[in-house]
Order: C-alpha cells, then structure tokens, then sequence
C-alpha cells in the first residue's frame, strides 16, 4: 500500500469519526440515524482495508499475495474476460432499460404516484439517450 | 453467403512442447480460460494475442490459426 492511501484511508477515519460524532449530537428525525450509519462504515471499511493490508504483507503471506495481485492484474487486462465484462454490461443495461418500462408500466397501473412512475421512465429514457451518446462519442475516437 | 470459422493448432503445438496452460497463459498475459477458450475454438484471439502466440512458437500466425471458409447456397 502506498504512503499516499494510507493518508487517504487516515482521513476516510476521521471524516468516518466526525459523522458518527454529528449523528450522534444532532438530534434531527431521520437524518442523524443516515448520517451516524454513514460514518460507521466508513470507519469499518477503512479499518478493514488497514487490516487486510497488515496481513498481506506478513513474511509468510507475501508470497502469495504476490501471486493473488498479479492474477488479478491478469483478469482486469485478459481480452477475454473484457469481452465477457462488456457482454454482460450490455445485456444488464437492457434488461434494466426494459425493467424500469415495465416497472413504470405497474405503477402506474397501481396508481403509485406520478413521480415514482416519471422517475422510472426517466431512467430508462436517461439510460438510452446516455448509451447513445457514448456510442458515437467512441464511434468518433476510433 | 460465405459462413467462416476459425481453427487453430494451440493445442498440438503447447503439447508437443510439454508447455502447460498455466505457463502458456503466463507467458502470454491472459488467463488460464482464455487458453482453455482458445483451444476448445470456442474463442477467436485478438490480432495482438495472435500475434504474441506465433511469436512464442516462432511461427507465423497462418500456421497457428487456420480461417476456413464455407460457402452455402442460398435458396
């Protein structure tokens, strides 16, 4: 772990330790409980993350820590697998563009609420219009 | 309208050098998989891992891969 994400990770604690202290001082409905939970895992995250980097770098775990780090190197980069990623990233994208029409369909069948039903055909629309963009922005680079 | 396919000798050649996938894979900068994948055909390689392959056999890459085309009459 470099100097540089220990200094992040001290400074997700503290940020952790002063939203806990905010959720646990400021009593407002609702939001101190969020805020409190916010800070919490933020505090256990990074505490994990230092504890994780202790024991990958024990003598008897360098080794393989080693091996693990440049498998997943291997995996980010393999074409295959990027391919696999890509694949699986399109067809999540539809199936969830189709999810939100149907969803936005029953609610307003059960008469949810017009905000909920806008903001489920806002995002299938949103999902579409961003999907198209990004194609021709990609279209035009290469 | 002409169906191609794609065939490859991976296998053969790793055998016949007593090359591991794993090492193979190593070598090469993908996964174990992509070479399961390569061998089985069921995965045709980028030109660059292509490239990288007939260069670890000393081979070129018509001799590693061989594109097969066949033509179907339409009706």
């Amino acid at each position: 772990m470099k100097k540089s994400d220990k200094i992040m990770l001290a400074i997700y604690i503290v940020i952790g330790i002063a939203l806990v202290i905010i959720g646990v001082t400021i009593q407002v409905d609702y939001y101190s409980s969020m805020i409190f939970a916010m800070g919490f895992a933020l505090i256990f995250s990074s505490i994990m993350q230092f504890v994780r980097h202790y024991h990958h770098t024990r003598p008897e775990n360098v080794e393989a820590y080693r091996k693990k780090v440049r498998q997943q190197e291997i995996n980010l980069k393999d074409e295959r697998k990027v391919q696999l990623r890509n694949r699986a990233g399109y067809i999540s994208w539809a199936v969830t563009m189709v999810a939100c029409f149907i969803a936005s369909f029953i609610a307003a069948l059960f008469r949810a609420g017009t905000l909920i039903v806008c903001i489920l055909v806002g995002v299938a629309v949103a999902e579409y219009i961003l999907a198209t963009i990004i194609y021709r922005y990609l279209c035009k680079k290469m | 309208m002409r169906k191609a396919s794609m065939k490859n000798r991976l296998e053969e050649l790793r055998k016949e050098r007593g090359i591991k996938q794993e090492e193979l894979a190593s070598a090469m900068e993908v996964s174990r998989q992509t070479i399961g994948s390569l061998e089985n055909g069921r995965y045709n390689p980028s030109i660059l891992l292509a490239f990288k392959l007939a260069r670890y056999f000393g081979m070129s890459i018509e001799e590693i891969f061989i594109y097969e085309e066949e033509k179907h009459e339409e009706k």
